[in-house]
C-alpha cells in the first residue's frame, strides 16, 4: 500500500509503532496500513491453526481486528504490536476450537482403511506442491507444538514473543518447539 | 529423528535428516512467502468490518444553532488529531479530554473543561513556539466542534505536554526505532 495521509507523508514508511498510535487516535488510514501490513500473516496464521477451515479462520481474523481497533487506543506499546496482534488472533483461533463440537460420524468412516488403499506419499507428492505437503504435517501436530512452530519458522517471531502470544514461557516454547521440529521431520521424511 | 538413526556414531549427522531439514526450511520459507488466495479476497470487507466497531466513549456537550448536541469524545480526538497532524516535527501521542457533569436547563451532561496534548518532538525543535501553534490549533477546532459553549475553549484549557523527543521523523519512527 502506498497511502498518502493528509499530511504528505508516505503511510508505508511509518514504524509499526507509529501506525498503532494514530489508529489509536482514530486514524482509519493508519490501522488500514497495519492490517495490510500484518494481515496475510495473521490470517496465514488462523487458517494453520483451524485446520485448513478458511470460514473459521476468516472469523477469527475478523474479530480479532475488531478488538484491535477498539482496543487500540489503551495500546501502550509493552509489546511490539506484531506480537498483540498475533495474541488477539491466537485467542480467537483457541476459542473457535473451543466452540467446536463433536459431530456425529457414519459408521462406514470408521471402518478401517485397508493399508494398500491408503494414497503413497510418493503419490501425492506428484499431485500436491511442499507447501501442501507442510500444511498436511502441521494438521498432524498438537496445537501447541504446531503454534510454536508457525510462530518460529514461518514469522519469526522470538521465544519470548511466542512465549506472550500463546501465554506461556521461553522454555515452554523451547521445548514445544524442540518435539515439533522432530515430528515434522519424521512426517516429512515420507514426502522427499 | 529418523529411523536407523541410532546406528549412527554420535555428533555425525546423517545425510537424510539435513536433506529433509532443508526440505522442511524450503517449504517454512514457502509458507511465509505465501498469501492465501481467500485473504486477498476478503481482507478489504474484514477492514471494513473492523473499522465499523465502536470504541466506547463519553459524550461531551456541544451547542449546534439549533440546540445542545452531544458529540462522541473519540470524535473529538479523532478531529483534534487531524489538525494537529498538519504542524511539521511533531506528533500527537495522546489526547485527554476532562469533562466535568453539569446540569442545565435541558438536563444533565458532560461539559469540556480542558485538553491534554502529549506530543512527540523532533530533537531540537524550538518547543515553545511550538506548543503555542499546538494551542491555536487546538482551540480553533474545539470551537468549530463545540459551538458556542459554556464554559467557553480558550487556550487556557489547552495543556500541551512533551512526550518524547525522536532523532528522526515523529512522524514515522518512535524514539526506540530512531536510536
Amino acid at each position: 500500500m502506498d497511502v498518502l495521509s493528509p499530511g504528505g507523508e508516505r503511510v508505508a514508511q511509518r514504524s509499526d509503532a507509529v501506525l498503532a498510535r494514530r489508529s489509536g487516535l482514530g486514524d482509519r488510514v493508519a490501522f488500514a496500513e497495519l492490517v495490510d501490513r500484518h494481515g496475510p500473516a495473521l490470517y496465514r496464521y488462523a487458517v494453520r491453526m483451524l485446520d485448513g477451515e478458511h470460514h473459521a479462520a476468516e472469523d477469527a481474523v475478523q474479530e480479532a481486528l475488531t478488538k484491535a481497533w477498539v482496543h487500540l487506543g489503551a495500546f501502550r506499546g509493552e509489546s511490539s504490536v506484531k506480537t498483540w496482534l498475533f495474541r488477539l488472533v491466537a485467542n480467537e483461533c483457541l476459542s473457535a476450537r473451543r466452540r467446536r463440537r463433536p459431530r456425529p460420524v457414519d459408521d462406514a468412516v470408521l471402518t478401517a482403511i485397508p493399508d494398500d488403499a491408503r494414497a503413497a506419499p510418493e503419490t501425492v507428492t506428484v499431485a500436491t506442491d511442499l507447501r501442501a505437503a507442510l500444511d498436511v504435517a502441521l494438521v498432524e501436530l498438537p496445537w501447541r507444538q504446531r503454534a510454536s512452530w508457525i510462530l518460529r519458522e514461518v514469522e519469526s517471531l522470538s521465544y519470548a514473543q511466542i512465549a506472550e502470544v500463546l501465554g506461556t514461557s521461553s522454555t515452554v516454547v523451547r521445548g514445544q518447539l524442540h518435539r515439533a521440529r522432530a515430528n515434522l521431520a519424521v512426517t516429512m521424511e515420507q514426502w522427499r | 529423528m529418523t529411523a536407523g538413526s541410532m546406528d549412527r556414531p554420535a555428533g555425525e549427522v546423517p545425510s537424510d535428516d539435513l536433506a529433509v531439514q532443508a526440505r522442511l526450511r524450503e517449504a517454512a520459507d514457502d509458507l511465509r512467502a505465501h498469501v492465501d488466495e481467500r485473504w486477498v479476497e476478503v481482507a478489504n470487507v474484514v477492514l471494513s468490518r473492523a473499522l465499523t466497531a465502536t470504541r466506547p466513549s463519553p459524550p461531551v456537550r456541544a451547542q449546534a444553532p439549533t440546540g445542545p448536541v452531544e458529540i462522541a469524545e473519540q470524535v473529538l480526538v479523532s478531529y483534534l488529531r487531524d489538525s494537529i497532524d498538519q504542524l511539521d516535527d511533531c506528533e500527537v501521542v495522546t489526547i485527554g479530554i476532562d469533562t466535568r457533569p453539569e446540569h442545565g436547563i435541558d438536563g444533565r451532561g458532560e461539559v469540556c473543561t480542558g485538553v491534554l496534548v502529549a506530543l512527540a518532538v523532533r530533537y531540537q525543535t524550538v518547543l515553545i513556539p511550538l506548543a503555542d501553534r499546538v494551542r491555536e490549533v487546538a482551540v480553533s477546532r474545539l470551537a468549530q466542534m463545540l459551538g458556542p459553549v459554556e464554559p467557553a475553549v480558550s487556550v487556557s484549557v489547552v495543556h500541551v505536554h512533551i512526550a518524547d523527543v525522536t532523532r528522526g521523523d515523529p512522524k514515522l519512527t518512535t524514539d526506540e526505532r530512531s536510536r
